[in-house]
C-alpha cells in the first residue's frame, strides 16, 4: 500500500481509530513567486534556472532586498522552505562583486556544516566560479588550515570552534576579519538557555574583534519557528534584526495525527506503553516500505525500539539492515554512514533523538512518528516537519506517553495547534558565562578602562580578575597576564568540560571507543554494572573512572535495563526578591547517584537494586521557591504533608515547563518538608543550568497561576488516584494532594 | 547590570585558584622600553670559533642551505640575528614577544641589543625598536622564528597597529638546516644542544625555556628583575649561539669532507645532493670508505648520472657488506634488468635478495617480501620468452 491507501485504510480502523484524539489534515499550500532581484549576478540566476530555479520564493526575495538595504534578517519559515538560498546568494552575490569580501557561517554542529558546505560548493560550480568555500573544525587537517585562513571567501565553522579555535587566533585570520561582510548564523533557534548565552558572548566577542579590525558586518540569521524570533536573534547579535517570514515555498498534504494508547489499568490509569505502540505503527509503516523516521526523546527509549524494530524486520523481512538508530553518542563516521543510508533510500526506518531535529538533509521521508511529546511546540513542528520534504501527502504521528506533559497534549490539541510556540530565552549576563568570555575577550585584545561588554559597564569584573592575577593593568590597559588559554576551558554547550568515553572491552587485545557522553548525564547512566545501550547491544559497564572521564564497559546479553536514582540536596546562598511566601534567589545544588534499579524489558518488573558509589556534583544556580505557612501545614499529618509535597512537586514539574515555554529537563523540582531556609515546607523549581538562564525569575512572576494550573492538570487526570502524569507514583495521595492544593491556592 | 556584583564575585573568586598582590601602578607612564646594549670585538669567542669568523664567509652559502629564495646577494652585514623571549608557548593573540633580542656585524664589531618591556604599555616601544633595526636589513637569521617567532611578532604588530615589517625579509631559518646536518649523530638539534655539542659551550645556571612565560609574569606582579636577568642573559646567549652555528654550517659546505664525524659528513653530502651539487656529495661519501649509506648514495649518484658499471660496482660492495639489507640487491638487479638487459644476472640477484629476505624474519615485511617474489616471477616469464 502507499501512504495515501494506508491512510485511507487507517480512517476505516476502529481499533486505531479508537485512540486517535485528534486527526488535523493541513492543506495543500501553494508557491508564491518573486522574480530575481535586478541586483543578482546574472551567474547566480543562472545557476538558480540549471536547478529548476526560475524564480524566487517571496521570503527569499524579501530576504535579499532587506540584505540589500543593509539591514540584519532573522528568517523564519518551515523546514525545507528554501532558507539556505536566502544567505547562499546574498553572499556570493557580494563576492562576485568584491572578490576580497568573506562571509562567515556558523552551524550549531560539525554534520551541519559539512552538508552545508556540499551543497554550496555544487551550487558554485553550476554557477561557473571561482568562489572558495571551506569548513573549518576540529576536523580540518592542519595541512589545509593555512589555505582555508588565507584564501577562503566562505568559512563554514561552529560557535565552538569560532570560540577556541579561530578567534583567540584573529591575527592569523586578518584577511576575513579585515574583508568579512556577512556572518551567517543558521539554526538560530538551537542558541538558547546556556548554549544561547555563551554564543550571544561569543557574538560580542566578535563584534569586538570586528570593531578592531574597522568591520561592520550584517547578520543573516535562520531559525525555525519559535515564539520570538527576533527577540532571540537579536540578543543573540545585540543589533537590531529585521523579521523575514512571508513563507512563499510550497507543501503537501499533511497528516497529523495524535494518538492516545489504550487504558489498560484504569486503577491506576496506566496506558499501553508509547514505545510498544510506536513499535507497531512503526511495523505498519515498514511493511508498507513507507519511509519513515522515529524520534523518541531518551537515548535508551531509541536503543530499545531500535533492538524491537530490528528483530521484527528480521522475523519478517529475513534483513534488519533497513532499521537503523541514529543519536548523539554515535561516532561521526557511524552516523555519516546513516545518514548516505537514509538519502540512498537503503535504510528505511531510522530511530532518532533530536539529533535529526536539525536541518541535515536526508532526503524525503514520507512519514514520521514521534514517541512522546518532544516538550515543546516547536520541537514537534521540527521533528514533523521531517516527512514530506516534497510536494507529496505526509503522515505525522504523535504518541502519547505517560509523561502529564504528552497526555495533557494530546487530550488539548488545541492548545497544541493554537498557542504560539516556545520562547528562546537567554541570559548573556549570567555571571559565570559572562566573566569566562570576559577573560577570553581580554585574551583576544586587551581591555581600555571604560571600554564596555555587550553594552554593559565591566570596571568591577576587570578589577576582580586582575586582583586574581588573570589581568594586569598598564595604564588604562587591561592586559592578560597567564599563560592559560581560557577558551580551551570553557565549553559553551554546558557548564560541564569533557564528554565521558565509552570504551568495549569485550575483546581484551582490542579496547575500542564505542562513544561519548557528557558529564552530567555519565554518572546516571555509565555507573559500575549500569547496562549501557548502544546500537541496540547491550554493555555492562565493568568500571567507570571518574577522575578520566572513562567508562569501561563489556558486552552481555541480559534481559534487563537499569535506572539510577539521583538524590538531591539544595542549599539557599542569597535571595534576590520575597513576596510573602515566594522567593528567588540563589541556591547550590548538590546531587548524588545513589542506588540503581534493575528493571526487566517488556514487563518493566523491578528486578532488585544495587548501590553505586560516585562523587557528588555541585551546581551553583538560580532558583524560585514558595512555602507553605506552619496552619495549613498542621491541619496534616506529617505523612500526607510529605505526600502531598511530593505530588505537588511532580505537578509542578509538569506546569512549569508550560509556562516558560522550556524544555521539561531546563528546571528541576524538589521539595523540602522543612527547609533550613524558610523553616517551612517548601517546594524549590530550580534552573538546571549553573548561574541560571532566567527561569526562576519569570516563575515568581505568577506563582499562584502555577498552583492553579497545577490542580487544573491534577483534575484532568484519568486515573483513580496517582499515576506519573499528575502526583507520581511514589507514594503520593492524589486526595491529599488535592485538599493541601485547595488549602494553598487564594 | 548585575545585582551585588561584588558579592557573587567573591563566591566566584572562591572557585578560582590564584593568588595574587595587586601590581603598583606608576603615576607617571614611560613609554620607552629598556634597551641593552653590547658590542663583541672580532677576536671574542663563542665556544670554540671566534665570531668574526663569520665575516670571512659567504653569506649566500647561509641562504643556500636555508633554501631562501633571494633575488640580491646577500652580505654579512644585510643579516639581523633575531631571537624573542615570549609570554607563551603557544601562538594565541595575547601572547608577545616581552624581550626581543637581535644582533648585527657594524664595522668589524657584533653588535647585540635587547629590547625588554617592563610593562604591558612598552611592548609598542620595543616593536618600533626592532622594526627601527629591520628597516636596515634584509635578512634575518633565526633558529625557529621563521614561522614561530616571525608570527608572534607580526601578530602583536597587528594589535599595536604597527607595520608588519617581517613581511618580506629573506628568512634564514637555521633550525632545519642544522637538523640536516646533525641529526644522524644527535639525539636533539635544539638551540641548547648544538650549543654544547658543536660549539663546546656549556651555561651555567642556565634557566630552561618552557619556564620563561612564568618569569616574566612573576617579574610583572612583583617588579622583583633578579630572574628576568637571567632570561636576558639566555637570550643574549641564544644569539651568540645563532652566529656560532651559522659560522659552523657554512663551513660544513666549505668543507664538508672534512667534518669531524662520518654521520655529519654523510650529512652534508646529503645536503650537497639536495641542493644539487652531487660532485660536492660525492666528495664527501668518497671519503667514507665502506660506509653503506654512503656507497647506497654512490650507487644512486653513478646510476642518475647512467654510469652503470660504477653504480654496479658500488652496489655489488654494498650488497657483500649487508648480511641482511637486501636493497643493494634489487637495486642491482634493477640495474641489470632495465639497464643492462641482463635478466639473467637480474635474477641471480633477485634471488640474493630473496635469501636475505628470508634468512631473517624481520628484515621484510609482507609486502617488499610479495615484491621480490613478484619481480623474481616477472624475471622468468621473460625468460622463458627470450
Amino acid at each position: 500500500m502507499n501512504l495515501d491507501q494506508l491512510l485511507q485504510k487507517l480512517r476505516g480502523d476502529l481499533s486505531f481509530m479508537g485512540n486517535v484524539t485528534n486527526w488535523k489534515e493541513i492543506p495543500v499550500k501553494e508557491a508564491q513567486y518573486e522574480n530575481f532581484g535586478s541586483y543578482l549576478d546574472p551567474r547566480l540566476i543562472s545557476a538558480c534556472e540549471k536547478r529548476g530555479i526560475h524564480r524566487l520564493y517571496t521570503h527569499q526575495r524579501s530576504a535579499m532586498d532587506a540584505l540589500n538595504e543593509g539591514k540584519n534578517i532573522v528568517v523564519v519559515t518551515p523546514t525545507a522552505s528554501g532558507k539556505t538560498l536566502c544567505y547562499n546568494l546574498p553572499v556570493l552575490n557580494e563576492i562576485l562583486k568584491d572578490n576580497s569580501s568573506r562571509a562567515l557561517y556558523l552551524f550549531p554542529t560539525k554534520a551541519l556544516s559539512a552538508d552545508q558546505v556540499s551543497e554550496l560548493y555544487e551550487f558554485i560550480n553550476l554557477a561557473e566560479i571561482d568562489i572558495k568555500t571551506y569548513t573549518y573544525d576540529g576536523d580540518t587537517p592542519v595541512a589545509a588550515r593555512k589555505a582555508v585562513r588565507s584564501a577562503g571567501h566562505v568559512v563554514v565553522t561552529n560557535p565552538d570552534m569560532l570560540h577556541s579555535g579561530i578567534m583567540p587566533h584573529h591575527t592569523k585570520w586578518v584577511k576575513l576579519f579585515e574583508n568579512l561582510k556577512f556572518i551567517v548564523i543558521d539554526e538560530i533557534h538551537t542558541y538558547r538557555g546556556v548554549f544561547g548565552s555563551h554564543v550571544a558572548n561569543v557574538i560580542r566577542r566578535l563584534k569586538r574583534i570586528l570593531e578592531f579590525y574597522g568591520v561592520k558586518v550584517q547578520f543573516i540569521c535562520c531559525s525555525a519557528t519559535i515564539a520570538n524570533p527576533v527577540e532571540l536573534a537579536s540578543n543573540i547579535i545585540g543589533e537590531d534584526v529585521e523579521l523575514i517570514d512571508n513563507n512563499g515555498s510550497p507543501s503537501g498534504e499533511k497528516h497529523f495525527i495524535f494518538y492516545n494508547p489504550p487504558v489498560i489499568n484504569k486503577q491506576l490509569g496506566i496506558r499501553k506503553s508509547a514505545i510498544l505502540e510506536t513499535k507497531n505503527l512503526a511495523l505498519k509503516l515498514l511493511y508498507n516500505d513507507i519511509s519513515t523516521i522515529v524520534f523518541a526523546k531518551a537515548r535508551l527509549t531509541v536503543e530499545v525500539l531500535v533492538n524491537y524494530l530490528k528483530e521484527k524486520a528480521r522475523d519478517m523481512l529475513g534483513d534488519d539492515s533497513g532499521v537503523r538508530g541514529y543519536r548523539g553518542g554515535y561516532l561521526p563516521t557511524q552516523r555519516r554512514q546513516i545518514e548516505k543510508g537514509l538519502r540512498e533510500g537503503t535504510i528505511k526506518t531510522v530511530v532518532s533523538t533530536n539529533a535529526l531535529e536539525l536541518g541535515i538533509d536526508i532526503g524525503s521521508l514520507q512519514s514520521c512518528i514521534i514517541c512522546g511529546y518532544p516538550g515543546t511546540i516547536s520541537g514537534t513542528w521540527q521533528e514533523s516537519g521531517r516527512a514530506g520534504r516534497r510536494n507529496e501527502t505526509a503522515l505525522t504521528i504523535m504518541v502519547a506517553n505517560s509523561s502529564p506533559l504528552s497526555q495533557f497534549i494530546i487530550k488539548h490539541p488545541e492548545y497544541f495547534f493554537e498557542s504560539s510556540p516556545e520562547h528562546g530565552l537567554i541570559n548573556p549576563d549570567n555571571l559565570y558565562i559572562l566573566i569566562s568570555h570576559i577573560k577570553s575577550a581580554a585574551f583576544e585584545l586587551p581591555f581600555k578602562d571604560g571600554e564596555t561588554f555587550g553594552g554593559a559597564a565591566i570596571g568591577e569584573i576587570l578589577e576582580f580578575l586582575g586582583e586574581n592575577g588573570i589581568l594586569h593593568r598598564a595604564g588604562d590597559t587591561w592586559h592578560w597576564a597567564s599563560d592559560n588559554f581560557p577558551s580551551s576551558d570553557i565549553s559553551l554547550r554546558s557548564a560541564a568540560d569533557a564528554n565521558f568515553i565509552i570504551i568495549d572491552i569485550s575483546d581484551p587485545a582490542k579496547h575500542k571507543v564505542i562513544g561519548e557522553m557528557d558529564r552530567f548525564a555519565a554518572p546516571m547512566l555509565l555507573h559500575d554494572e549500569a547496562v549501557y545501550m548502544h546500537e541496540g547491544s547491550q554493555y555492562q559497564v565493568e568500571k567507570l573512572d571518574f577522575d578520566n572521564k572513562k567508562a569501561y564497559v563489556r558486552y552481555v546479553n541480559v534481559d534487563y535495563y537499569t535506572d539510577a536514582d539521583l538524590a538531591v540536596t539544595l542549599k539557599v546562598l542569597d535571595e534576590f526578591e520575597t513576596d510573602e511566601n515566594n522567593y528567588h534567589g540563589e541556591v547550590m545544588v548538590s546531587s548524588r547517584v545513589t542506588m540503581f534499579k534493575k528493571i526487566k524489558l517488556n514487563t518493566h518488573e523491578n528486578l532488585g537494586w544495587g548501590k553505586v558509589h560516585l562523587p557528588e556534583l555541585e551546581m551553583h544556580t538560580t532558583s524560585f521557591w514558595m512555602s507553605f505557612d506552619d496552619e495549613t501545614a498542621e491541619k496534616f499529618s506529617k505523612e500526607d504533608l510529605e505526600s502531598a509535597l511530593m505530588g505537588v512537586a511532580n505537578l509542578l514539574a509538569n506546569v512549569a515547563p508550560m509556562y516558560l515555554m522550556c524544555d521539561p529537563m531546563d528546571v528541576s523540582v524538589l521539595y523540602q518538608v522543612r527547609s533550613p531556609y524558610t523553616h517551612k515546607p517548601t517546594i524549590h523549581i530550580y534552573d538546571n543550568q549553573p548561574g541560571g538562564i532566567g527561569f526562576s525569575q519569570k516563575l515568581f512572576s505568577f506563582s499562584n497561576d502555577l498552583l492553579k494550573n497545577a490542580l487544573n492538570m491534577l483534575n484532568d487526570c484519568d486515573c483513580l488516584d496517582g499515576c506519573p502524569a499528575c502526583v507520581g507514583v511514589d507514594g503520593s495521595s492524589k486526595m491529599v494532594t488535592r485538599a493541601f492544593l485547595n488549602q494553598i491556592i487564594k | 547590570m548585575i545585582s551585588n556584583l561584588q558579592k557573587k564575585l567573591a563566591a566566584i573568586s572562591k572557585e578560582m585558584q590564584s593568588s595574587a598582590e595587586n601590581a603598583p601602578h606608576a603615576d607617571e607612564l614611560d613609554f620607552s622600553c629598556s634597551v641593552y646594549e653590547n658590542s663583541y670585538d672580532t677576536d671574542y669567542s663563542v665556544g670554540n670559533i671566534k665570531i668574526n669568523s663569520l665575516l670571512t664567509q659567504d653569506a649566500n652559502i647561509l641562504a643556500d642551505i636555508c633554501f631562501a629564495e633571494h633575488d640580491e646577494k646577500i652580505n654579512i652585514s644585510d643579516i639581523l640575528f633575531f631571537d624573542t623571549e615570549t609570554t607563551g608557548l603557544g601562538t594565541g593573540a595575547s601572547i608577545l614577544a616581552f624581550l626581543i633580542g637581535v644582533g648585527y656585524f657594524e664595522s668589524d664589531k657584533f653588535i647585540l641589543k635587547q629590547f625588554l618591556m617592563n610593562d604591558y604599555h612598552q611592548e609598542s616601544s620595543i616593536l618600533k625598536n626592532f622594526n627601527d633595526l629591520l628597516a636596515r636589513h634584509r635578512a634575518i637569521v633565526s633558529y625557529n622564528g621563521k614561522s614561530y617567532d616571525t608570527h608572534i611578532v607580526n601578530s602583536r604588530s597587528i594589535i599595536n597597529s604597527l607595520p608588519r615589517m617581517m613581511e618580506g625579509k629573506t628568512q634564514l631559518d637555521l633550525l632545519h638546516s642544522a637538523r640536516r646536518l646533525y641529526k644522524r649523530r644527535l639525539e636533539s638539534c635544539s638551540l641548547s644542544s648544538l650549543e654544547k655539542e658543536i660549539l663546546g659551550i656549556h651555561r651555567i645556571d642556565d634557566i630552561p625555556g618552557s619556564e620563561i612565560p612564568e618569569i616574566f609574569f612573576n617579574y610583572i606582579k612583583y617588579k622583583d628583575k633578579s630572574m628576568l636577568e637571567k632570561v636576558i642573559e639566555h637570550n643574549r646567549q641564544d644569539i651568540l649561539s645563532m652566529v656560532g652555528v651559522a659560522s659552523k654550517l657554512i663551513d660544513a659546505f666549505d668543507n664538508g669532507e672534512a667534518l669531524g664525524h662520518r654521520e655529519d659528513i654523510f650529512s652534508q653530502g646529503m645536503i650537497f645532493e639536495k641542493l644539487n651539487f652531487p660532485q660536492k656529495a660525492i666528495l664527501c661519501y668518497n671519503v667514507l670508505g665502506n660506509y653503506p649509506p654512503a656507497l647506497h648514495r654512490l650507487g644512486h649518484i653513478a646510476k642518475a648520472d647512467m654510469k652503470y658499471a660504477e653504480a654496479i660496482e658500488h652496489f655489488s660492495t654494498l650488497s657483500k657488506l649487508q648480511k641482511f639489507d637486501f636493497s643493494a640487491d634489487i637495486e642491482l638487479a634493477k640495474i641489470y634488468e632495465h639497464k643492462m638487459n641482463d635478466c639473467l644476472k637480474a635474477i641471480e640477484h633477485t634471488n640474493r635478495a630473496l635469501e636475505k629476505a628470508d634468512s631473517f624474519l624481520s628484515s621484510a615485511s609482507k609486502d617488499a617480501m610479495d615484491e621480490i617474489k613478484k619481480r623474481k616471477h616477472r624475471l622468468s616469464e621473460k625468460l622463458k620468452k627470450q
